[in-house]
């Protein structure tokens, strides 16, 4: 398994051929101003609390917008409330 | 900010629950934090994941303190390595998380949450050497970095 760090609580494993991160914290955390979002491509993103999805989450990469959120159910309800355009795999 | 995002597929669940995905599964787990809304509302609780699949498994624990539950992962489910929060203040810190790593019965720790704000800023080299006491490898891979494990 290849594992990519992206700084604070944020990573990237290739498994199975393909890539699970977690929970998002890249372009407001000063210590990753050289990670490029454009080059993380996940399949899946695991968020693992509701804390993580505030003003300073960084925003996805435009590859990484085709992935599946994995979220605690209230941090789903919250998302689909907020974007009528959110959809349950 | 939602829109900004673009966050299309969504996967809602609860402790205890798996997903099934393309690579394989993914379970939730219980956390022990806070979890608020940005706008204040519920956030439920938080949790952290184990994540099967056909190139091994690996436990995030997500921010959390330690707690005994973990040993029910590692009863359950042969882990190849644990993420686990090392920064202390906000989540455990390494004497936790070796005893984490225990619980779930991994020898290898990636270290995360740390060094971002400086409450949880940490001595390295201090770190280390309380996961070797421990007999686990701590992995920091410097941000960018890739390995294998």
């Amino acid at each position: 398994m290849k594992l990519t760090y992206y700084g604070h609580a944020c990573f990237a494993v290739s498994a199975g051929g393909r890539l699970c991160s977690s929970t998002p914290f890249i372009s407001q955390n000063p210590l990753a101003g050289k990670i490029d979002l454009e080059k993380i491509d996940a399949d899946f993103i695991l968020v693992s609390m509701a804390t993580a999805i505030t003003s300073r989450t960084s925003p996805l990469s435009r590859n990484a917008l085709r992935a599946t959120v994995i979220a605690p159910f209230e941090v789903g309800e919250w998302f689909e409330k907020k974007e009528s355009g959110t959809s349950r795999p | 900010m939602v829109r900004e995002k673009g966050i299309r597929n969504i996967q809602a669940m609860n402790h205890g629950g798996a997903a099934r995905t393309s690579f394989g599964r993914v379970k939730l787990t219980a956390a022990i934090h806070s979890s608020s809304m940005p706008d204040g509302s519920y956030g439920g609780n938080p949790c952290g994941f184990v994540v099967e699949s056909s190139e091994g498994n690996f436990y995030y624990s997500g921010d959390t303190a330690l707690t005994s539950d973990m040993r029910l992962i590692g009863e359950q489910t042969q882990l190849r390595f644990a993420a686990l929060p090392i920064g202390d203040f906000y989540t455990m810190g390494i004497t936790d998380a070796v005893r984490a790593a225990d619980l779930v019965g991994v020898n290898k720790i990636v270290g995360v949450h740390y060094d971002t704000f400086p409450p949880i800023q940490i001595d390295r080299d201090a770190a280390q050497k309380t996961a070797a006491a421990g007999g686990k490898e701590l992995l920091l891979p410097a941000i960018g970095e890739s390995i294998e494990i």
